[in-house]
């Protein structure tokens, strides 16, 4: 193959693969904004009373730069640490990867900023990344407060209906999955 | 005999807990933190109060998780004997937690630990004993208890024997077991109603608009009223018109059905009524018993009227009819005796036949499968039977991993069905396999047909026409086994229901074929799903699922959707469905914890719509109560649902729009119903409590939401007279 024919090759498959992630990346926004509600981790009867508490937490990411902020209220017992965690998806938990800087009070905040690697990213869009409050009444591994980092979307207050759609953390689902995936 | 102190019971323990580590053959030998006394004590508790749930063997059912064998000791080896009395504790026996005393509760601990291969020692237990599980047992079960012990006889037990048997409810037999108010049986008010009109078949398949003759309102089960006098534009004056204090004790979930002006009630403790509908006034009872062996459960979920007798089906698997102008009992017939089989679906009058499912299947070895089945209406003798599990040799009989047909088990049938006069098809819904788990069921990635599927049966015969299964190989106590709603877009016949994984589905009810899905809550066990057939496909780590591991359910057994019934509001071709939120971390099958699910922030309960013709969200909201009624819709936009938090309203259909409500006594749970008399339109709701994991979730999780313990009734609400 002539070198010209080589080199406009290259440039077609250069050209190709940059429109390709231009749509790409018009296709899907990227999201910089996540944010969680803090809620007790698993509870049974004979915990529901023990493990209490309640929190929010917004995360920012810039370039692989992600920042973290957060409070929670009304522990069981004084929080002792927090962490990022990563588990195999939405709801599923974990190990823990980042440490946050948190409170030593049953009231307090959380935060961090950290360098996201790309597989760190990558779970950070696949919804696999979330918080981890823990205490002297809910230590680790189980902890006291629960999370998932997802993209901050619309919300409504108590009994506020919202029309046309709303959020579902695993948007088009099994719809996208049946489009998109082999079976 | 020194007693030894607790510190010294501790270093038991912890000397217990060392030798764990050594080997298996020096632990069995190891005595059990309890003394022989102790045990004797808990086997009498156990059988007086923990044997109807998790049966003789201790080997569980449904919900009632097993406390003896493999199972158990895989969940809680790594935990400590104070960890089960907690654990007991706080939530046995259920809906009623610490109600025993704490010697009890010890005595339970101590036949549990040698119901799995620990034996007694010298030094008893208290609370404050805890020593590692698998130091002193090993999961192995002693034969006298793999046989079963034995309960003590009670008056409930010793009730008549089933059968055909017109005098069946003529003798009252006594029946007190502490649970609630009723302490005998038998018909107390015997009615005189002049005015009755037989109920007939045109009426079933065209319900006057005034009367409501169908567990959901009509063989489409819509859940729809075509009455519009309440609307958007008076709904706001509401008032109460009577109320009806029902039972207490047992699962209230009872749909009323009102003809000629008469309201039929199924009260709990397999008690019916008959209501003067406009005033209240009590026109017949007949207490047909017997009481619910496992309290708080059984909640009889419909009734049905046909020509001049009243139908429904005891929680003891007695089908019963009654004279609906009399009250007093015609004709009863079992639909099983095996013991375990039970009935919670209610009943369906189809052309003189009741239909019927059964439920409480899960035993193994599975001595009679579970079936749906139709009986002639006038005599009770059984007209056909479809056993709902793919048994050897039959169509799909090879998709249970080779199991021999004695351990397949499951499949119930515990939600009343719908039928299409048309195509002369009732359509049903099954529950998963048994166990639910299919690492203990051994049936591999084995679909277990015909379980969590749609299945259409010949009305006359009971034969097969199709199955659809929505969830092969059903692994995480996820049923699909609720209401299935029948919706024509032009002359596209249709069917779609909501199984616990919270997926909306639409089939063609002809043929069977998958048409559309839709998730309408979080999900995280299903990954894909087949582009033609709709087949979904659990995700990796559940299939590879391992009894030892924690496994993470997004919904949890509480669902997505429950047994409370969507609406279909025709004038809009919208459904509205009554949706939950909750996770759980299952061990096995012994031991869930459960959390909030993903992104709701906080909120359990969702009330959601979709315009059924192309699955198109329209609006949803949520709080943080579940929802616990079904949803009934009108002609007038509204549609009425209540909730765990005794909140009974009525939202806008076209927006969500919370337009009325009221607090109740009690959580709001039942079907909500609609009717008319004298030109006055009529909506009643019951209140109530028991049931299984859509009460039990809330109970846990809302820790800031409190609500009597007590207040079973049924309101009857209407606008004022004019004046």
């Amino acid at each position: 193959m002539p070198r010209w024919v080589k080199v406009a090759t290259q440039c077609q498959l250069i050209i190709a693969a940059s429109g390709f992630l231009a749509a790409a990346t018009a296709a899907t926004p990227v999201i910089s904004g996540y944010e969680t509600v803090l809620g007790p981790t698993p509870i049974n009867h004979a915990t529901s009373t023990a493990l209490t508490g309640e929190g929010a937490v917004v995360a920012s990411l810039s370039g692989n730069s992600l920042k973290i902020t957060g409070t929670f209220t009304g522990l069981s017992g004084p929080a002792t640490d927090a962490h990022v965690m990563i588990g195999e998806g939405i709801g599923i938990p974990g190990t823990p990867i980042l440490d946050l800087t948190a409170s030593t009070g049953v009231n307090g905040t959380i935060s961090g900023t950290f360098n996201l690697n790309r597989n760190q990213a990558q779970a950070l869009r696949d919804g696999r990344l979330y918080i981890q409050v823990n205490s002297q009444k809910g230590p680790a591994p189980g902890g006291n407060l629960w999370g998932w980092l997802l993209p901050e979307h619309a919300k409504a207050g108590q009994d506020e209906p919202q029309m046309g759609s709303w959020f579902l953390p695993q948007g088009e689902g099994l719809r996208a999955a049946r489009s998109g995936r082999n079976f | 005999m020194k007693i030894l102190s607790g510190k010294s019971v501790s270093i038991l323990a912890l000397l217990a807990a060392g030798a764990a580590l050594l080997g298996s053959t020096v632990l069995a030998q190891t005595p059990g933190p309890f003394t022989a006394a102790q045990a004797d004590a808990g086997r009498s508790a156990y059988t007086a109060n923990c044997i109807s749930c998790h049966q003789a063997n201790l080997g569980g059912e449904g919900d009632a998780l097993p406390l003896a064998g493999k199972t158990f000791i895989a969940a809680w080896r790594n935990r400590t004997t104070a960890d089960l009395y907690n654990t007991i504790r706080t939530s046995m026996p259920y809906g009623n937690p610490g109600s025993l005393t704490p010697a009890t509760y010890a005595s339970l601990v101590a036949f549990i630990l040698q119901a799995n291969g620990a034996t007694a020692g010298s030094a008893a237990f208290t609370p404050a004993t805890a020593v590692k599980i698998s130091a002193v047992a090993s999961g192995t079960v002693p034969a006298d208890i793999q046989r079963g012990v034995r309960p003590a006889q009670t008056a409930a037990a010793a009730r008549p024997g089933r059968g055909a048997n017109p005098d069946y409810g003529g003798a009252p037999p006594s029946a007190d077991n502490g649970a609630g108010m009723i302490r005998s049986f038998g018909q107390t008010v015997v009615g005189d109603i002049k005015n009755y009109t037989p109920v007939t078949d045109a009426m079933l398949t065209n319900p006057p608009d005034g009367e409501w003759l169908i567990g959901r309102g009509n063989y489409a089960g819509w859940s729809y009223s075509p009455l519009k006098q309440i609307d958007g534009g008076n709904v706001h004056d509401l008032q109460l018109q009577w109320v009806w204090a029902m039972n207490e004790g047992g699962a209230n979930e009872t749909s009323p059905i009102v003809h000629n002006g008469i309201m039929f009630l199924g009260n709990t403790y397999n008690t019916m009524q008959a209501l003067d509908a406009k005033t209240g006034e009590l026109l017949w009872e007949n207490r047909v018993g017997p009481a619910p062996s496992r309290p708080n459960y059984g909640g009889m979920r419909s009734i049905a009227v046909w020509g001049d007798k009243v139908y429904f089906a005891g929680n003891d698997a007695v089908l019963h009819a009654l004279d609906a102008k009399t009250g007093k009992l015609v004709w009863s017939t079992p639909l099983s005796d095996v013991p375990g089989h039970n009935n919670t679906s209610g009943v369906l009058a189809v052309h003189g036949k009741i239909i019927t499912g059964l439920t409480g299947c899960g035993r193994i070895p599975a001595k009679d499968h579970c079936y749906i089945s139709a009986y002639d209406a006038q005599t009770g003798k059984q007209v056909w039977k479809f056993v709902t599990v793919a048994l050897t040799g039959q169509p799909n009989g090879d998709s249970w991993g080779g199991l021999p047909d004695e351990k397949r088990a499951g499949a119930e049938t515990w939600i009343q069905g719908s039928y299409d006069p048309v195509l002369n098809l009732t359509y049903w819904g099954t529950a998963q396999a048994k166990p639910w788990r299919r690492d203990l069921r051994g049936s591999g990635a084995g679909a277990t047909d015909y379980a969590n599927s749609t299945v259409a049966l010949d009305a006359d015969t009971g034969k097969l026409k199709w199955f659809y299964n929505h969830a092969p190989g059903e692994s995480l106590d996820l049923d699909e086994v609720f209401e299935r709603i029948l919706i024509d877009h032009g002359d596209s016949k249709t069917l779609m229901t909501t199984g616990k994984a919270g997926i909306l589905w639409k089939l063609d009810r002809t043929t069977g074929k998958f048409i559309d899905s839709r998730e309408t809550v979080y999900q995280n066990v299903m990954a894909s799903q087949n582009p033609v057939t709709g087949e979904p496909l659990y995700r990796k780590t559940i299939r590879d699922q391992k009894t030892d591991q924690w496994l993470s359910s997004c919904p949890g057994p509480e669902g997505g959707k429950d047994w409370q019934a969507a609406s279909y509001h025709q004038p809009s071709d919208t459904i509205i469905l009554p949706l939950s939120q909750s996770c759980v971390l299952m061990l096995g099958n012994g031991s869930q914890t459960y959390f909030e699910m993903p992104g709701t922030e906080s909120n359990m309960g969702r009330l959601s719509a979709y315009r059924t013709a192309d699955m198109k969200p329209l609006w949803s909201f949520q709080q943080r109560s579940p929802f616990l009624t079904g949803v009934l819709s009108t002609a007038g936009d509204l549609a009425f649902v209540g909730d765990y938090d005794r909140r009974f309203r009525a939202v806008d259909t076209k927006t969500g729009k919370t337009l009325w409500s009221v607090r109740l006594g009690t959580t709001v749970q039942g079907y909500p119903i609609s009717f008319s008399m004298d030109g006055k339109q009529y909506i009643a709701i019951t209140t109530g409590l028991g049931g299984g994991s859509p009460e039990d979730k809330p109970m846990t999780m809302l820790q800031k939401v409190h609500r009597p313990n007590n207040g079973q009734a049924l309101y009857v609400f209407a606008l004022p007279d004019s004046k």
